[in-house]
């Protein structure tokens, strides 16, 4: 029971209003102001709806239907498939339509079935290791593509956080300028993922061959 | 509008903590009505109670979620995806719930937003993913004729079983904001310690403290605006040799990078392998990731210098 209770999420929670007590915070107003953090943070729990309409699609068939689509494409390879998403949620999120793709909505009901079926040729034992290899690669691709994607376009979440925060120092910078900043960052690590996965399926290739 | 989709998901819970009630008692049936009754009260009532009894109700809710048994999130779909053949039309609705979504959260706030109602524009981009779903809710009705309560059972279904794992974020990011309340008092803390330093090691605790307290947090969001407070101040009257825009965006990017690492990131470096059932190796995103985190880090501190 003790080492359940000593999870992650515990930890952290300790770890800061062990904090707050520190700089003198009554434990009933640390109780307080968690509540109003919590109550101003509720939007987030809206991202929830988007699951039930992934159990749907499952429940029709989707993972079957993307295996059979993948099928007609002789070409590729899983490799092949992580590198199209990749360029496809860079280009996406670079205007600002971060919401096309994702875990929930593209990776599970339609990437991971067609990396199945394209993994046929790996025998039983590596086609374990492979998958898991793979949707490691996939979600990692995913998430570097939609973290540094997303700081090329002004609108975006990120940069108007930046903005606002900016503003309550009653610093003023335009969201083009923080965006052009940040662009060598972005341009250098979205580029150096991609030559990693080319990489990967370079390798991918001539373990096949 | 957000009140109302809130109070909908907390009903959906307290219907989920029913049918933990009407089980037969065993402690961890009535961990889980206790933990789905509390969530409940907080997402339907948030907006008529105290912030107090709030945050003592999230108390609640990170004691009990470590005891909540674990579950396989896909595990009731399989079935029914075997029977179902519906050809290519079953990719009908996701591709009309991507175009819903383009539509709701880019199209329409940017409409509100270009006439000048910024905040018509951010209330519309919370409601999006719900507005979305329920269209390809009708979309579903439409063409497979999709009853409404097999709705409620797939939404009661998938509420149980990936809640839990979604609630992390959630949590970390009320914990994030709290600390936030306390960002001046810390800076004062900091910068007496600080004001000694050369500019090469204030570089280096923003990099180390922003990509720490993402990882601590699992939420660049929350843990950015805590450790800018912190440095800013300094770094414009104290070390004005440094490019204060590209502090602020390297600040940003370094918190990505925290959450790229972060074990605590549930929904980016967890979750993904607990939806596709490759849990095995736990951390296997998060090494897929670290080449390019490392890779980046080194390029925004030269970047940082010049």
């Amino acid at each position: 029971m003790f080492r359940k209770l000593l999870s992650s999420t515990n930890i952290v929670a300790m770890a800061i209003f062990f904090v707050l007590f520190c700089y003198g915070v009554p434990s009933s107003e640390i109780l307080l102001r968690t509540g109003r953090a919590f109550l101003e943070n509720d939007y987030f729990a809206v991202v929830w709806f988007s699951v039930p309409v992934l159990a749907l699609s499952e429940m029709n068939g989707i993972k079957r239907q993307s295996k059979i689509f993948v099928e007609k494409f002789e070409f590729t390879s899983p490799s092949l498939i992580i590198i199209m998403y990749y360029a496809f949620r860079c280009v996406s999120s670079a205007l600002g339509l971060s919401s096309i793709g994702g875990h929930v909505q593209i990776i599970n009901p339609v990437i991971i079935p067609m990396l199945e079926r394209k993994c046929g040729y790996f025998n039983s034992r590596n086609y374990e290791n492979m998958m898991k290899f793979l949707v490691a690669e996939i979600s990692a691709a995913d998430n570097i593509a939609n973290f540094f994607g997303q700081m090329l376009f002004v609108g975006v979440s990120a940069v108007l956080l930046l903005q606002n925060v900016l503003q309550e120092q009653h610093i003023n910078i335009e969201a083009q300028n923080l965006v052009i900043s940040a662009l060598p960052v972005v341009v250098f690590t979205l580029s150096f993922h991609f030559l990693r996965l080319i990489l990967i399926h370079l390798y991918l290739t001539y373990i096949k061959g | 509008m957000v009140g109302a989709i809130c109070a909908f998901q907390g009903f959906i819970m307290a219907v989920i903590a029913a049918s933990y009630v009407k089980e037969k008692i065993s402690r961890s049936n009535l961990i889980s009505a206790f933990f789905w009754g509390t969530l409940s009260f907080v997402f339907m009532f948030d907006r008529m109670v105290s912030s107090f009894i709030l945050g003592l109700c999230f108390f609640i809710i990170i004691v009990l979620l470590p005891f909540l048994p674990k579950q396989s999130p896909s595990e009731p779909f399989e079935k029914s995806a075997l029977r179902a053949s519906k050809g290519f039309i079953g990719f009908l609705p996701m591709f009309f719930y991507a175009l819903f979504l383009i539509f709701f959260l880019h199209f329409i706030p940017w409409v509100f937003y270009l006439l000048g109602l910024h905040a018509k524009a951010s209330e519309f981009t919370q409601i999006s993913i719900f507005s979305s779903s329920i269209l390809t809710f009708l979309l579903y009705y439409l063409l497979f004729n999709f009853k409404l309560k097999s709705f409620l059972v797939v939404f009661k279904v998938v509420m149980e079983k990936i809640i839990p794992a979604l609630i992390i974020p959630y949590i970390l990011a009320t914990l994030g904001l709290t600390l936030h309340t306390i960002s001046n008092e810390l800076a004062n803390t900091f910068s007496a310690f600080l004001n000694s330093q050369s500019t090469t090691s204030v570089i280096i605790s923003y990099m180390i403290l922003n990509l720490a307290l993402a990882m601590l947090t699992g939420n660049a969001f929350t843990s950015f605006p805590i450790i800018f407070t912190v440095f800013s101040s300094l770094v414009l009257t104290m070390f004005t040799n440094i490019s204060f825009i590209k502090f602020t965006v390297c600040g940003m990017l370094m918190g990505y990078c925290g959450t790229l690492l972060s074990p605590v990131a549930s929904n980016f470096n967890l979750f993904p392998l607990v939806l596709n059932g490759y849990f095995q190796r736990k951390y296997s995103i998060i090494f897929a990731q670290l080449p390019t985190v490392l890779a980046s880090l080194l390029f925004v501190y030269l970047y940082m210098l010049t």
